[in-house]
C-alpha cells in the first residue's frame, strides 16, 4: 500500500535530518534566523539539524566537553555530529541569534580544532542581527554576501540567480502552512506536519500538506490555548493540549513562527529586512518589542501555557511581565516551570490538571 | 601604606563623589562591563557599572535577600545572577538593603548583546526607570583565532573583521550623539585620541606588572591585593591618577621582588583562579597558604588589562575602541580564546593547579570551561572545578569547599 501524504509527513518529522534523503546538496541549519529560500536558491536543500531524532547516544569523545547546563539541542547536535549524522552534508550553518546556535557552532569548531573530532562538512556562522537600524542592515547584507560565498564553495552555486524562484516556492509553502493552521486539525497533527517541512523540500512539503489536509480529522472544540516556551520538538506536549482545547497561538521556536519568520520581501534586501525586523524573536531589538509582540498575539486566548528549558536565559526574564500584562487583559497564564527533556506521564498529567483549572475545563 | 590601600582610599573618595553627584541629581549612566566606558569617561558622564555594583552588593552580604526576592517575583531559579543582582535589588525597592541606600533612576542604560540575558535585564531596568536603553550588537566571530592576546593588539582590523568593526563604530557614534544630547557638550575627538593613548600607556604598565609577577621566583602579591590595584585604575582608566597608580603598583611589585618579600615564603604550589571573583568570600583566596604552601598568584584581572585593552589606534581612536569592545567578554569565556589564553598564562606563570569557578546559572561564563579544563590538563595543570556563583552565597559551603580543595592539594 503506498504511503499516504500524512504518513510521509509523520515519517519526515520522526526521522529528522538523519532520515532526509535528497538528490540536491544538503545544507544543515541550526536555529532559526536563516531564510530557507537562500539555501534553496543555491540549489540545495535546507535541513534543520537542531532537533534530534529519538535515541541519540552520548558520544564519549564529546561528553567530557559538554557542561551539564548546556542547551539540550546544542548538546544533542554535538553528539550527533560526532556520530557522523551529518557526514555527506555539503555544509552546516548556525544562526548566531538562536539561543543555542553560537554554542553549537563554537563547540563543533573547537572539537575539530583540538583534534577531538575529525573534519567533516564545513561550518558557517550566520550573523543575522534582529533590528532595523541602517548599520545593522548593512552588516546583515554583508553577512548575506558571506553566506553566498559559502554556498558557492560548498554547493557550487550562490543564491542570487535562483532567489526570485526560491521566494515564490517559499511563498507557496507558506500558503499551504497557513491553510494547515486554519484547517482546525489537532495541535499535534498541525505541529508535526508543519515542522516536517524542516526535513523536506519546500515544494514537497506544500504538496504533501495539501494532500494530507483533506484526509485529516478536525479537532474537538474547547478553550483557545496559547503556548509560549523554549524550543521543544516533542509532540507529547501537544497531545496533552489537544485533550484540553484548541491550540491557536503557538509561539515557541518550533511553533507558528516557522516558516512565517522567513517570509517577506521581493528580493534579498527585502527578505533580510523582513527577517531582521520580525519582532517574534527573543533577541529582537528594541528590547521590548518581543514581549509586546507576544502580548499582542496571545491577548485573545482563553489560557496561555508557558514553560522554559532548564538553562535558558531569555524567556525567563519576560515571563513575569508577560504574565502580568496578559492577566491585566483577563488571560490566565499557567507557568509549567522547566520542561523535562522527555515529559513523562505524571508531569503531563499534572500540567493538564493545572491548565484545565485555569481554563475552567473539567477533566 | 601599600598601593592597594591607596587605591582603596582613592576609590572611596571617588565613590563618595560619585554618590554625591548622583544623589545631587546629576544624570548618570548604568552600564554593563563590556560596553565602551571610555565614551562616558571622556564626556564626564558619571557611570555605574552593573558588575561592579553587583560585586558591591555581594561583598556587603546583601545578595541572598535579593535572590530570594527574585524567585518571589517569578523569575526562574536558573537565570543568570551576576548580571541581574542589581536589577533585582532595584526592583525589590528596599533601599536599605542596597549600597548607598540604592541608586536613583539612571538617565541612560547601556548593554551589549554578548549574552542573551543582557538585553532582557536592561530592558527591565529601562521599563522600571524610564531610562533609554542603548544596545550594542554582538555578532559572533566566524573564524575565531586562538591567539587573540597577540593578534588583536595591532592588526585588529583583520582579526575582528571590517564589517563587525563598521557596525560597532556606527553604534558608538549613536551613543556619542545621545551623550551629547544628555550633557549639552560636544564630543572632543582630538581629546579622545589623547585619552585613548593614555589608556594604552596605563595598560602597558599593568602588562609590565603581569610580566614581573609571572617571572618572579615566588608570588609577591596575593590576587586579593592585585585585584583592587588593577581594577580600581581600570574603572578610571586613562586618568592621571590611574597612570600614576599603575606606576606605583609596578614599583611596589618590583620592590617586593627585589627584597624577596613573598606572600608565602614556603610557597610550594602556584595556583590560578579562573573566572570572576568570589565576591562574597574573597578571603577564600588565602585559605591554602598555611596548610599547603599553595598561593593564588594569578587571576584574570591583571593580565587582561594588557591583552584585552591595548589596541593600536592607527589614527582612528573610535575604531580602536570598537576593536577593544567588539569581543571583550567573549575572549574571557569562549573557545578557543579562553583555553588558549589560560594555557599561555599558566605556562608563563608556572602554574601547578587551577581553581575554576563554574557558575552554572551564568551560562555565558560557565560554557567553555571544560575546554579550558582540558587544555590546562594537557599542559600539565591540575584543575579543580568549583560549582558556585560569583555573587550568590546561598549554596556556598566554605568548609566543605576548603576540605575538597585541600584533599586535591594533599596529593601534591
Amino acid at each position: 500500500m503506498p504511503e499516504s501524504a500524512a504518513e510521509r509527513l509523520e515519517r519526515a518529522f520522526a526521522a529528522k535530518a538523519e532520515g532526509a534523503v535528497m538528490d540536491a546538496p544538503r545544507i544543515g541549519i541550526f536555529g532559526d534566523g536563516l531564510p530557507d529560500a537562500l539555501v534553496t536558491a543555491a540549489g540545495a536543500v535546507p535541513l534543520d539539524i537542531k532537533a534530534s531524532p529519538d535515541g541519540v547516544r552520548p558520544d564519549p569523545r564529546v561528553a567530557p566537553f559538554v557542561e551539564p547546563f548546556m542547551d539540550r539541542f546544542a548538546a544533542g547536535f554535538l553528539h550527533r555530529l560526532a556520530a557522523g549524522a551529518f557526514d555527506g552534508f555539503a555544509g552546516l550553518v548556525f544562526a548566531r541569534d538562536d539561543t543555542a546556535g553560537l554554542t553549537a557552532y563554537q563547540y563543533a569548531l573547537e572539537l575539530r580544532r583540538i583534534g577531538i573530532l575529525p573534519d567533516g562538512p564545513p561550518l558557517h556562522l550566520w550573523n543575522l542581527l534582529h533590528t532595523d537600524s541602517a548599520p545593522v542592515h548593512r552588516f546583515n547584507m554583508s553577512e548575506a554576501a558571506r553566506l553566498d560565498a559559502f554556498l558557492s564553495d560548498t554547493t557550487g552555486h550562490g543564491f542570487r540567480e535562483g532567489l526570485e524562484h526560491a521566494l515564490e516556492v517559499e511563498s507557496r509553502r507558506l500558503d499551504a502552512v497557513e491553510r494547515l493552521a486554519l484547517a482546525g486539525l489537532p495541535a499535534r497533527t498541525e505541529f508535526t506536519w508543519r515542522n516536517a517541512g524542516r526535513w523536506l523540500g519546500p515544494e514537497d512539503h506544500a504538496g504533501l500538506i495539501a494532500d494530507a489536509i483533506g484526509a485529516a480529522t478536525a479537532s474537538s472544540p474547547g478553550p483557545v490555548i496559547g503556548l509560549i516556551g523554549s524550543a521543544s520538538i516533542d509532540p507529547a506536549l501537544y497531545d496533552m493540549l489537544d485533550r484540553i482545547g484548541r491550540l491557536s497561538v503557538d509561539l515557541q521556536p518550533y511553533g507558528h513562527v516557522w516558516p512565517a519568520a522567513h517570509a517577506g520581501g521581493p528580493d534579498l534586501d527585502g527578505l533580510i529586512r523582513a527577517v531582521a525586523t520580525n519582532p517574534l524573536h527573543p533577541r529582537a531589538a528594541p528590547a521590548g518589542c518581543y514581549r509586546a509582540a507576544l502580548t499582542e498575539r496571545l491577548a485573545n486566548c482563553d489560557v496561555v501555557v508557558a514553560y522554559c528549558a532548564p538553562h535558558e536565559e531569555t524567556l525567563g526574564w519576560d515571563l513575569p511581565s508577560l504574565s502580568a500584562a496578559l492577566a491585566a487583559k483577563g488571560v490566565p497564564v499557567v507557568d509549567l516551570g522547566f520542561l523535562p527533556a522527555n515529559p513523562h506521564d505524571d508531569w503531563l498529567a499534572a500540567a493538564e490538571a493545572r491548565i484545565r483549572a485555569a481554563a475552567r475545563v473539567p477533566a | 601604606m601599600t598601593c592597594a590601600r591607596a587605591a582603596g582610599d582613592y576609590q572611596k573618595d571617588w565613590v563618595r563623589g560619585l554618590r554625591d553627584r548622583i544623589k545631587g541629581g546629576e544624570p548618570f549612566a548604568f552600564v554593563n562591563a563590556d560596553t565602551p566606558h571610555e565614551i562616558f569617561h571622556h564626556m564626564d558622564v558619571p557611570m555605574v557599572t552593573n558588575q561592579w555594583w553587583s560585586a558591591l552588593i555581594a561583598a556587603k552580604q546583601l545578595a541572598p535577600h535579593s535572590f530570594d526576592r527574585m524567585a518571589e517575583m517569578g523569575y526562574h531559579a536558573h537565570l543568570p545572577r551576576y548580571s541581574s543582582l542589581p536589577l533585582i535589588a532595584a526592583l525589590d525597592a528596599e533601599p536599605e538593603r542596597q549600597p548607598w541606600g540604592g541608586l536613583p533612576a539612571p538617565s541612560l542604560l547601556c548593554a551589549r548583546q554578548s549574552s542573551d540575558e543582557h538585553q532582557k535585564i536592561f530592558q527591565l531596568w529601562s521599563e522600571a526607570t524610564g531610562a533609554p536603553l542603548h544596545l550594542f550588537s554582538a555578532p559572533g566571530i566566524p573564524d575565531p583565532q586562538p591567539d587573540w592576546f597577540d593578534a588583536a593588539r595591532d592588526d585588529w582590523e583583520a582579526f575582528y573583521g571590517t564589517e563587525r568593526l563598521d557596525l560597532t563604530v556606527a553604534e558608538i557614534e549613536v551613543l556619542i550623539a545621545a551623550l551629547e544630547d544628555l550633557t549639552g557638550r560636544p564630543f572632543d575627538r582630538d581629546g579622545f585620541a589623547a585619552y585613548m593613548d593614555a589608556i594604552d600607556r596605563q595598560e602597558r604598565i599593568i602588562g609590565e606588572i603581569a610580566d614581573l609577577i609571572a617571572a618572579a621566583p615566588k608570588c609577591p602579591m596575593r590576587i586579593g591585593e592585585q585585584m583592587p590595584n588593577v581594577m580600581i585604575p581600570q574603572w578610571h582608566r586613562g586618568s592621571d591618577w590611574a597612570i600614576s597608580h599603575a606606576e606605583a603598583f609596578r614599583d611596589e611589585v618590583a620592590g617586593r621582588i627585589d627584597r624577596k618579600e613573598w606572600v608565602c615564603p614556603d610557597e610550594r604550589i602556584r595556583m590560578m583562579w579562573i573566572g570572576a571573583g568570589l565576591w562574597f568570600d574573597t578571603s577564600f583566596y588565602t585559605a591554602f597558604e598555611e596548610s599547603h604552601g599553595a598561593v593564588f598568584t594569578w587571576s584574570m584581572y591583571l593580565p587582561f588589562a594588557a591583552d584585552g585593552y591595548i589596541r593600536a589606534d592607527h589614527g582612528d581612536p573610535v575604531r580602536a575602541l570598537a576593536a577593544r569592545i567588539s569581543a571583550m567578554n567573549e575572549q574571557l569565556h569562549q573557545p578557543p580564546w579562553i583555553n588558549a589564553w589560560m594555557v599561555r598564562e599558566a605556562k608563563r606563570n608556572r602554574i601547578d593547579a587551577a581553581l575554576m569557578l563554574v557558575p552554572e546559572h551564568d551560562r555565558f561564563s560557565g560554557l567553555g570551561t571544560l575546554f579550558a579544563k582540558h587544555a590546562l590538563e594537557e599542559a600539565g595543570v591540575k584543575v579543580i572545578e568549583i560549582r558556585s556563583d560569583m555573587v550568590d552565597p546561598r549554596d556556598w559551603d566554605r568548609e566543605a569547599m576548603v576540605a575538597r580543595v585541600s584533599g586535591a592539594l594533599d596529593a601534591w
